[in-house]
């Protein structure tokens, strides 16, 4: 489903290979935990994914399409088959729950009636039924965290692309949070998660790709950090 | 539909939220467009002055005395044929002496007896008048080409002052103008930056999810139009009162000339409160346009 072919990214400005050489694949369904310290390239990883930018060199292939020859529409309509989740939960601090889960459906121009419906059933999932009316501010990280998670999920994407989720919650919630992403797996959203949390990738039994300083150091079927 | 609702509604709390740039805004496009109305309203007014000048403005054609009369009307087929040329009329040279005789007054009878006697010395003529002065001199070039006449007369220096002043009047309201809008412009813009900076997490993830950038753009653009149509509204409140007040100061000035060449309040008021609104919006949905363009593009 995800395929990287001998792919190397520059930034401008920085002659340091962010990525180099990534030669990788990632089947439909599975649970990726990408580790590795900080600046290794986890997120630019993911940021080619959401076609952020292109490789400097190589191919992306998203379901055996280069990501690079789509257009302005079609990277949209691609985006809306993804979701993605952040470190610092993005939300919108103005708007209720509700209104920063729905806010990914309207965009995509459902009717309201639908939005309604789909955003109660959404947050039962996440777990945060009756908690539509809050504001994030009155909230706790973990409460977020699952805001967020609710708006990547919204929209049933195919690949849900999660960038050190657990980095700003303690060992607890983050146990909790991972539950969560387990079970959005096992209902068939390939998930690809970058992180530098040995307890979670140990405690979840799933593929590891280890970056460090852009290169892939190992890539192994439930392995664990190091 | 609600989410149109939803924009204009987040545009109304970004701007309270954004209270300094946004009077900052909406007080440059109030100073650019009262600045404008002043310019408009006086260059309408030379406009208006240069064109009655224009319309009073002679050309004489003398002819000689020694050309056939059938010669007389080929110069009068081929002057009207000449292009701005408005009318042509003829001045025989009786006509040119009663003419001429009427200005000594009492003194009529006796100078008009006395040329009688002598011989007519005033020669046959065109008066032409012409749609635009600043044909004038190609007209006089291609008249006083003409075989059988003898000197054309206008008042040269004095049109090529009056269209100096026109042109260099034009000039100037144009890049006063300009200036001005390109402050505003700029002013709108750097606005709608802080705005987005401070969306910029909305922006992200209206991205991410998968929005368009026309959907992206539209709160934004909304806020600048608003601004911009605020600042006009402004604008044209302010203006129309000074122009009650000197249309007032007019009026116990009765004798003013210049309040017959001033056109009536309500129709000048009318049009720019048309000019204004257009261009506060224009503004607006440009400045913030570029702004949040220049973000998706270098975000992206
Ligand atoms: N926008 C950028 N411009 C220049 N260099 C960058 C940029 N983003 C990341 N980098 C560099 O690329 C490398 C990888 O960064 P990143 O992918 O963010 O790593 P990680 O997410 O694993 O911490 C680092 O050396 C970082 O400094
Ligand atoms: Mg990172």
């Amino acid at each position: 489903m995800i395929k990287f072919e001998n792919v190397s990214k520059t930034y401008d400005g920085n002659e340091l290979f962010a990525l180099k050489n990534i030669q990788l694949h990632i089947e439909k369904g599975e649970f990726v935990f990408l580790v590795g310290p900080s600046g290794a390239g986890k997120s630019t990883f993911l940021r080619l994914i959401l076609k952020d930018f292109d490789p400097s060199d190589g191919k992306i292939l998203l379901n055996e399409i280069n990501t690079k020859t789509l257009k302005k529409a079609e990277v949209q309509r691609l985006r809306r088959r993804m979701g993605v989740v952040f470190q610092d939960f993005k939300l919108l601090e103005g708007k209720t729950v509700f209104e920063n889960v729905a806010f990914a459906m309207e965009v995509l121009r459902r009717d309201s009636k639908t939005i309604r419906k789909r955003v109660l059933q959404v947050l039962e999932i996440v777990g945060l039924d009756g908690m539509a009316e809050r504001y994030p501010v009155a909230m706790s990280g973990g409460e977020r965290q699952r805001v967020a998670i609710a708006r990547a999920i919204i929209n049933g994407p195919d690949i849900l692309i999660c960038d050190e989720p657990t980095g700003n919650l303690d060992p607890r919630t983050s146990f909790g949070i991972m539950k969560l992403l387990e079970n959005i797996n096992k209902f068939g959203t390939t998930i690809v998660m970058a992180t530098h949390d040995k307890q979670v990738v140990d405690a979840f039994n799933k593929r590891v790709i280890i970056l460090d300083r852009g290169l892939v150091k190992g890539d192994r079927q439930g392995g664990y950090f190091y | 539909m609600r989410t149109f609702f939803n924009f204009f509604r987040d545009a109304y709390h970004n701007i309270k939220r954004n209270t300094l740039m946004s009077t900052a805004s909406i007080a440059s496009v109030v100073a650019a467009l009262i600045i404008m109305g002043i310019i408009l309203i006086l260059a309408i007014n030379v406009n208006y002055v240069v064109k009655q000048v224009e319309e009073s403005l002679e050309m004489k054609i003398y002819l000689s005395d020694n050309i056939a009369d059938e010669r007389v009307s080929e110069i009068g087929e081929f002057i009207k044929a000449t292009p701005h040329v408005a009318t042509v009329e003829y001045l025989s040279k009786e006509k040119a002496l009663e003419e001429f005789a009427s200005w000594f007054g009492e003194n009529e009878d006796k100078l008009l007896q006395g040329y009688a006697q002598n011989g007519n010395p005033l020669p046959r003529s065109y008066v032409v008048k012409v749609d635009d002065a600043a044909y004038l001199e190609n007209i006089y070039d291609t008249v006083m080409a003409q075989e059988g006449v003898t000197d054309v007369v206008y008042g040269k220096e004095y049109v090529d002052v009056l269209l100096r002043f026109n042109r260099a009047i034009n000039m100037v309201s144009f890049v006063i103008v300009v200036i001005l809008s390109l402050v505003s412009l700029f002013t709108i813009y750097n606005t709608i930056k802080l705005t987005i900076y401070a969306r910029r997490d909305d922006v992200e993830i209206m991205k991410y999810v998968g929005a368009s950038n026309a959907y992206i753009q539209m709160p934004f653009i909304i806020e600048g139009s608003v601004l911009g149509l605020i600042g006009a509204g402004a604008a044209i409140l302010l203006i129309r009162g000074a122009y009650t007040m000197i249309l007032g100061m007019m009026q116990v000035n009765a004798a003013l000339p210049l309040s017959t060449t001033l056109a009536p309040f309500g129709m000048v008021i009318y049009q720019i409160a048309i000019y204004f609104l257009i261009y506060g919006f224009v503004i607006g949905a440009a400045g913030s346009l570029i702004s949040v363009s220049k973000f998706l593009r270098t975000s992206r």
